[in-house]
């Protein structure tokens, strides 16, 4: 091959060229956008006008709501879901005896009313409304007790069911271990009316009720389904606002349409909802901006650039992101055995800069456990007002703390592996803590290691880290769900960290204390602070905030803390055309 | 020629055999667990679900038994990805659109690559030739994944001219995926073809038709092409796996409820059965191509033949 | 025509009386099968100036992170997202330090107060790209060359005794080979990182653990063609060992192929590399390799396009560059072309 000075001089102006549309790309944006800004402006202007009579009622003709989702459907059986996609389907195609309402307070759903409740606060009697399974069929007190017993059944293996239930209604840790399910505290006296018997007073069994593992199901149709039972969207029955259509059991797309047998079908006002899986953030977001989809979630790097953005829809949920120290690997003790290494290192980060540029999504950094604006009581006082910041950035302090932590075990150096997600967000955020951690204690190097969901699952299980980067999301509205977490030997521990003043406290809230909220929300909140303070079992980090793009005509979706993350119930198109 | 072929099918067979045992023992040496919510589950239910999937027997027992299910055509059902869902389904219902954007790609890609090829063999060393090539480096050097998302933003999004994902609109959702997928076939197929197509060109046999007067055009397409063609169905092969390998970038890209996106989810939630199934379907179709490359080359060449199977 | 010849004064010519020895002389200087090769190599434009930029490019990966005032792993989180700014080439404006922020084209430099000049901008976490991105190609070099040297060693040896031996030794050879070659490699690679420890040593293992089958045919095919070749033959008949006949005989004959293919296996470990950090599998954060640095990039390429457009063009002049001397290395070795 020979070859010419003319075929270089081609080849590198093919290849640069390449590169100057990939850049003139972003110029072209940036024009567009400023194109488009004129254009949207004067239609903005009548669509606001719309708008504000769209506000005192009046949706468009077409009620089709187009949405993303991130992740397939891995089953629908509400007995055995596990997973955000699931629960947050469940949420809107069926219903359990409440439901979060807008202000995200549990109300009456399928029970008519409030239930009565005994007065050593044990036994619950529901009443049923009169509403009807998307078939035509009654649902029936007999259809709760046959799901949560199915729930129970070990041959489900439903992973919620004995979690959610176990310590709480009375008989289900043995049901769960293979007891005779009719010791179960759960009893259909009659077709309308359901009673419950707890294990202990439970201040937030309401909301429990509005959670996807305690929704009904109709037991004739799941036996007559049997195995296919919710393989697919036509194998399962729907009592929600919407049902479910469309969904093969493995694709990567879904409808939801209105469910006209639903008992509060006149507040429904959208037809249809089509879902599509898009796991790539970029696709998401030029599908919004092609008009195809009316929502589009925002990560890290994009959220920076639509900061401004007028269709930015910001929230902040309770779901928190802390270091997990793990005291004691493999049999031995780790460095992180000593508090005041572990008090240093979780003072050794700087979260402000850590939200506002590397995640840039309006999350908050997090100094405590129970996240704020989670939980309220009934002066409508925050939890997170009672210890405020327990911990924080302090470089100098961590210092200190550090260098009387390595003399205490004896060390100069020491070692630590920071387990984390394999997401980009989780790379990039593990990436920002094993620098600030390196820059701010001398003799500490930080091995990262990113592995999927599945393997840091067993790795955690076989408490086989140093550090771990975890996130969790309460299963109900009380601090309880987080700080039951770190009680010695819980399941979510696995870190060996045990204290006895903060077991008591735990067992005290749960017990002896349930029935007077004031003394009950001050033992949490003292074992929180045990835990976070004095012991530095683990260091938060952060608390994170959802960024979204969604479409000016798009009206009333509602983001909830728990269970399902939204509800379509209410929302409406108004203005799209 | 029916022996050989039976020789092969069963070679094929064999060596399928082989690499359903060598895929499961490393699958059960792959970290993590396919029971998702582990830490919900107490040690009773458990050992009950374990039960389900057969994970609890001795690693022989469960051996034999996937074996035994995979000569009836069973790959078992999926633990996570898709609960109790049959795998067979799932690969079923996720070929199609692979399929579709991996044959689409490859013969928009071929075709588009033979032609380059062909003119630049013609017009060696002009700048014909030369532009040719950089297009044909040019597809060798841009990760996949880069070229997916530019076609997507430029044809798809700023321009319109095509869906910018999701697999709704029929032939025109797969249009963007092929041509990001068309980009290897047709640069090995260009760069093949003029290789080839230059070295058939200097033969002798050219020279002697080109002395009895053949003209131009009869030269290149009658004998040069078609000699210069047969070479190219040896990476044939290759080439259906840089497909494989590429769909499974683009189907992520482009939203396609293709079998790539789906297996590298079903290795990220440790589910076996669908990992193992998934697998073996790839095995199939790449020893298959292979054995189709073979065969067509017998047909194809009269020079070699196939009863010698040494290459 | 013979008067003339009469005519001619005597003494002009001498009679060139022939002479034996020196009928074998050879008049052109001998060269070595190298010698001529590199001659041949030196004629290819393309393939010298590939040459001329790898060397460029391995120098800069060396001295890149070295000469950058900013080390590849330091976060200066205040300068995240800095569009490149390079002194003397800002006023043709282009690498101005102006990039897009919300829709609208601002100095960032200005906005955000930076002194410094960032020749290839920073990426989210402030890291300085300049000293990254060659960082990057280091370590990308670093697993394609390693991947492609033991590829070659496994490769060479094993198809080496298979196509020597022959007989029952190669048809089993050749049948694990198949067995190999049948799993889609894609599969073996992201099985085997999730095995290991993910990091560089993972990558090389798992991108040699089946990568090593398209070198062992290459070779198997050379040395059966060679094998019974006459030279051959006759070193066997004068005695020479097996050894003796690999090593002397055949090896010089493979050695074209191997190189050529060599260089074939280097770009495609490379874009392997890329291709496994979009599926998350690529190498731990927070180092750099050309895939994870273009795989940061490619969602950003509306936005800070710099992130992409750098390690990606450095990526195709390395791809470009093996390319040509690939093809320049397989016209100059093949002896059918010697001139």
């Amino acid at each position: 091959m020979k070859n010419s000075k003319l075929f270089w001089l081609l080849g590198l102006v093919l290849v640069l060229s390449i590169f100057l549309a990939a850049c003139g790309g972003g110029d072209d944006t940036t024009d567009g956008t400023e194109e488009e800004t004129p254009e949207e402006t004067p239609e903005e202007t009548p669509e606001d006008g719309e708008s504000e009579e769209a506000a005192s009622g009046e949706p468009d003709a077409d009620q089709v709501l187009n949405l993303v989702e991130g992740a397939e459907i891995p089953g629908m059986d509400s007995a055995t879901a596990e997973d955000a996609v699931a629960f947050n389907l469940l949420n809107n195609v069926n219903e359990g005896l409440f439901r979060l309402n807008q202000d995200n307070v549990a109300e009456p759903a399928l029970a008519e009313s409030e239930p009565e409740v005994s007065e050593d606060g044990l036994t619950y009697t529901f009443t049923l409304r009169d509403a009807n399974w998307s078939d035509g069929t009654p649902i029936t007190a007999q259809d709760f007790e046959f799901a949560w017993k199915r729930a129970l059944d070990p041959e489900v293996g439903s992973p919620y069911g004995p979690y959610m239930m176990a310590g709480t209604i009375k008989g289900a840790t043995e049901v769960s271990e293979g007891a005779d399910p009719s010791e179960l505290g759960v009893v259909a006296e009659d077709d309308k009316t359901l009673v419950v018997t707890l294990e202990r007073p439970t201040p937030y069994f309401m909301s429990l009720m509005a959670f996807g593992t305690f929704y009904p199901q109709n037991e004739e149709f799941v036996t007559e389904a049997g195995g296919d039972y919710a393989s697919n969207s036509d194998n399962l029955l729907y009592n929600g606002p919407f049902m479910l259509t469309n969904w093969d059991g493995t694709g990567l797309t879904w409808t939801m349409e209105k469910n006209p047998e639903y008992w509060d079908a006149d507040t429904v006002q959208l037809d249809t909802i089509n879902v599509d899986v898009v796991k790539e953030t970029s696709t998401a977001l030029n599908l919004y901006q092609s008009g195809e989809k009316d929502r589009a979630g925002l990560s890290g790097e994009f959220a920076m650039q639509y900061a401004d953005d007028p269709e930015v829809v910001r929230e902040l949920e309770p779901v928190l992101f802390y270091l997990k120290f793990n005291q004691e690997r493999n049999g031995e003790e780790t460095p992180l055995a000593n508090e005041n290494i572990r008090k240093a290192i979780s003072m050794a980060f700087n979260k402000q800069d850590l939200v506002e540029v590397v995640l840039a999504n309006g999350s908050l950094p997090a100094n405590y456990l129970v996240p704020t604006e989670f939980t309220f009581n009934e002066d409508t006082e925050d939890f997170r007002d009672i210890n405020g910041d327990l911990t924080g950035f302090d470089a100098e302090q961590a210092q200190e703390f550090w260098a009387t932590g390595l003399e205490e075990i004896g060390e100069t150096e020491v070692t630590l592996e920071l387990l984390g997600g394999d997401s980009e967000l989780a790379g990039k955020m593990d990436a920002y803590l094993k620098e600030q951690m390196e820059t701010n204690l001398e003799g500490l190097t930080v091995n990262l290691k990113a592995v999927p969901f599945g393997v840091r699952l067993e790795l955690d299980e076989a408490q086989d880290y140093d550090m771990q980067n975890s996130g969790w999301g309460p299963d109900y509205q009380d601090p309880m769900t987080f700080i039951d977490l770190f009680v010695t030997g819980a399941s979510h521990n696995l870190m060996s960290y045990s204290n006895e003043e903060f077991d008591s406290l735990v067992e005290q809230a749960k017990g002896e204390l349930a029935q007077d909220p004031a003394a009950r929300w001050e033992a949490m909140a003292e074992a929180e602070r045990i835990l976070i303070e004095d012991d530095a079992a683990i260091a938060p980090i952060y608390q994170r905030a959802t960024m979204t793009l969604q479409k000016p005509y798009v009206y009333d979706i509602v983001a909830h803390p728990f269970g399902g993350d939204f509800s379509y119930k209410w929302a409406y198109i108004s203005g799209k055309e | 020629m029916a022996r050989y072929i039976g020789k092969r099918i069963i070679y094929m067979v064999i060596t399928l055999a082989l690499i359903a045992t060598f895929t499961f023992f490393l699958m059960k040496i792959l970290p993590g667990s396919p029971i998702a919510s582990a830490d919900k589950l107490s040690p009773e239910q458990r050992a009950v679900v374990e039960a389900r999937y057969g994970l609890d027997r001795p690693l022989p027992v469960q051996y034999f038994e996937y074996m035994f299910g995979l000569v009836q055509g069973d790959l078992g059902i999926s633990i996570n990805q898709f609960k109790g869902a049959e795998v067979t389904d799932v690969i079923l219902s996720r070929m199609g659109p692979s399929a579709q954007i991996g044959f689409q790609g490859m013969l928009l890609g071929t075709a588009i690559g033979i032609l380059l090829g062909m003119i630049a063999a013609l017009r060696q060393n002009t700048w014909v030739d030369y532009s040719s090539t950089i297009v044909a480096i040019i597809g060798i050097s841009i990760p996949s994944f880069v070229f997916a998302s530019m076609l997507q933003y430029s044809l798809g999004l700023k321009l319109g001219w095509f869906p910018v994902a999701l697999w709704k609109d029929g032939f025109m959702s797969s249009v963007l995926p092929s041509i990001a997928l068309a980009m290897f076939p047709l640069a090995t197929a260009a760069r093949f073809i003029r290789t080839e197509m230059i070295e058939v060109l200097g033969s002798d046999y050219i020279t002697l038709a080109k002395a009895k007067g053949a003209s131009g055009s009869e030269i290149a397409f009658k004998h040069a092409f078609r000699n210069a063609l047969i070479p190219l169905i040896t990476v044939l092969g290759p080439m259906a796996v840089a497909i494989l390998t590429g769909s499974l970038v683009v189907e992520q890209i482009f939203a396609i409820p293709g079998i790539g996106e789906q297996f590298v989810k079903s290795i990220m939630v440790s589910d076996f059965s669908i990992i193992m199934g998934t697998t073996i379907f790839f095995s199939v179709f790449l020893i298959l191509v292979i054995l189709i490359v073979d065969i067509m080359y017998g047909i194809i060449d009269p020079r070699i033949r196939l009863s010698g199977g040494k290459s | 025509m013979t008067q003339n010849y009469e005519n001619l004064p005597q003494g002009s010519f001498d009679r060139i009386p022939r002479d034996t020895e020196q009928a074998e002389r050879i008049s052109k200087p001998s060269v070595s099968f190298w010698q001529d090769a590199w001659r041949r190599l030196k004629k290819n434009k393309g393939a010298i100036f590939s040459l001329i930029l790898f060397g460029l490019i391995v120098i800069m990966a060396l001295l890149g992170p070295v000469i950058s005032p900013y080390e590849p792993n330091d976060q200066t989180i205040t300068h995240a997202n800095l569009p490149p700014k390079i002194p003397v080439i800002e006023n043709l404006g282009i690498f101005n330090g102006v990039g897009t922020l919300g829709g609208k084209e601002i100095d960032l430099y200005e906005m955000k107060n930076v002194e410094q000049n960032y020749w290839f901008g920073t990426d989210g976490l402030g890291r300085d790209m300049f000293s990254r991105v060659w960082k990057g190609t280091q370590v990308s070099l670093f697993i394609a060359f390693a991947a492609a040297a033991i590829d070659m060693l496994i490769g060479v040896i094993y198809g080496g005794i298979s196509g020597y031996f022959g007989g029952r030794v190669d048809d089993v050879m050749q049948r694990i080979v198949e067995i190999l070659t049948g799993i889609p490699n894609l599969v073996v690679v992201i099985l085997f990182i999730m095995i290991m420890d993910p990091g560089i040593l993972a990558i090389i293992i798992a991108l040699t653990i089946t990568g090593w089958t398209g070198m062992s045919r290459v070779v198997r095919g050379q040395v059966l063609k060679y094998k019974s070749q006459e030279f051959v033959l006759a070193a066997r008949t004068l005695g020479a060992s097996d050894g003796r006949i690999i090593w002397k005989h055949l090896m010089p004959n493979v050695l074209g192929v191997i190189i050529i293919n060599t260089m074939f296996t280097i770009p495609g470990a490379i874009f392997f590399e890329a291709f496994l950090s979009f599926i998350g599998l690529g190498l731990q954060a927070p180092d750099a390799s050309l895939g994870t640095l273009i795989n940061d990039g490619y969602k950003l390429i509306q936005y800070q396009p710099h992130i992409l457009a750098i390690p990606a063009f450095v990526l195709s002049l390395i791809m470009i560059a093996f390319n040509l001397i690939g093809d320049g290395l397989r016209d100059a070795l093949d002896p059918k072309m010697k001139d």
